[in-house]
């Protein structure tokens, strides 16, 4: 059947339908379908078409629309990236326990060699004396300490020490004196180096720079991981 | 639902925030899109797309109503699906029965508190709605389902479609005459309560 409803009829029917018409325009459509047969019959199609539409169950989800990370260019944290984090944190920790300690072990080794340089100077003072009042004894005598022993009650540093016995007076003749100057070299090159609470300062240093480095890699390794997230 | 609370947690990029929104929608969003496609598995990878779409461009989402916002982009990501269809058509697969013939209306989509009269007269009337809604060109398509299968109003519609609400009410009136012509031959299928009503 063809429809003489014009379109400016259909959507006024449809917005009747869907009570979006304003209160003077519904007002004047209601009039219009007391009169018009066919645009009531039209309505009620419509009205009959829009409920059938309605009446159509809701689908029902066949899976869960989660997004992955993934799937919207997130990278999933690697399975290690809080131990990155725990290990920066450990080593972080260990560098400032090991750089006070160092601190520590620097103080100390000063307070040593002011001490050891006293020592130095008592001795140089005492030396003259002795030679005074032991004059003719013969080289090797047990009345004067043997070089060595002087070296090791005076300082354990070879900075100090060696120069320090080097240049002071002995009751020895010309060879003695040399023969002394190369016992004190000897005793230096044979004495420990610096320590800091027992361990060698130079492997102390090696440790600690291989702690810094770890800390700074780890730390590293999870500011990247911690990017990607 | 903290709804306000989620979309601002998500627009930081928090994923599970916006997860949370997508369970709270994803009924709403893939009905539109199985109404739109007609398949259940293009309007899986429809809605899929819409979300995805969605939480990358949810830092535009600027306040007004998120569920027309979010409907917007699901009819966006549909009409990028249909249009690659139209370029590369492919044959739809449904779900083979028992006895190997293809089930048109899939046992998901069944109500399980029907009788077996009732399920074969709404598997046809369903049947028919779809292919007439098939038939209906894309912009009236959008405008018929969201008003009369979503139940949104003129303005949550024009905000979907991103149209003024005339708009909406033209292609409204003119989708539902066509849906009307279409559906003439299907109307014994209705139940008696849609046959014998007839009211002003």
């Amino acid at each position: 059947m063809k429809s003489n409803l014009s379109s400016h009829d259909w959507q006024d029917l449809s917005a009747y339908l869907d009570h979006e018409l304003n209160p003077s325009e519904r007002s004047n459509f209601e009039k219009r379908l007391q009169n018009e047969a066919e645009l009531r019959a039209t309505l009620f199609d419509l009205r009959r078409t829009r409920a059938v539409l309605r009446s159509q169950p809701p689908v029902r989800v066949p899976r869960n629309f989660t997004l992955k990370p993934e799937q919207v260019g997130l990278r999933q944290p690697s399975r290690n990236y809080p131990v990155w984090g725990l290990v920066s944190v450990l080593a972080s920790l260990l560098f400032i326990v090991l750089l006070v300690g160092d601190l520590a072990g620097q103080r100390s080794m000063l307070s040593a060699s002011s001490a050891q340089l006293m020592n130095s100077l008592e001795a140089q003072e005492a030396a003259p004396q002795a030679f005074e009042s032991v004059p003719q004894e013969a080289p090797g005598s047990e009345a004067y300490p043997p070089p060595s022993a002087v070296m090791k009650s005076v300082a354990p540093s070879p900075t100090m020490e060696a120069p320090a016995q080097a240049e002071a007076p002995t009751p020895y003749g010309m060879g003695g004196l040399a023969q002394d100057s190369m016992l004190a070299t000897q005793a230096a090159q044979s004495l420990p180096g610096p320590q800091i609470f027992g361990v060698d300062e130079r492997l102390w240093r090696g440790f600690e720079i291989l702690v810094l480095f770890a800390a700074i890699a780890a730390g590293l390794i999870w500011l990247i991981n911690r990017r990607r997230i | 639902m903290d709804e306000a609370g989620l979309i601002q947690s998500a627009q930081k990029g928090d994923l599970d925030a916006f997860n949370r929104l997508v369970l709270e929608y994803q009924n709403m969003v893939f009905n539109l899109a199985y109404r739109m496609m007609g398949e259940s598995a293009v309007a899986e990878d429809a809605t899929q797309d819409a979300f995805i779409s969605a939480y990358r461009n949810i830092r535009a989402y600027r306040g007004g109503s998120f569920k027309a916002w979010l409907l917007r982009i699901t009819t966006n990501a549909c009409y990028d699906e249909l249009r690659r269809r139209q370029r590369r058509p492919t044959t739809p697969l449904e779900p083979l029965g028992d006895d190997d013939e293809e089930i048109e209306s899939p046992d998901w989509l069944a109500d399980p508190g029907e009788s077996p009269e009732e399920a074969t007269t709404r598997k046809e009337l369903g049947q028919a709605i779809k292919h007439c809604l098939e038939d209906l060109p894309l912009e009236f398509r959008s405008v018929a389902i969201l008003v009369d299968i979503q139940g949104l109003d003129y303005r949550e519609a024009a905000q979907a479609i991103q149209k003024p609400v005339g708009t909406v009410k033209s292609r409204l009136a003119r989708a539902r005459q066509r849906l009307r012509d279409c559906l003439q031959g299907s109307w014994e299928l209705l139940p008696a309560a849609f046959r014998l009503e007839e009211e002003i």
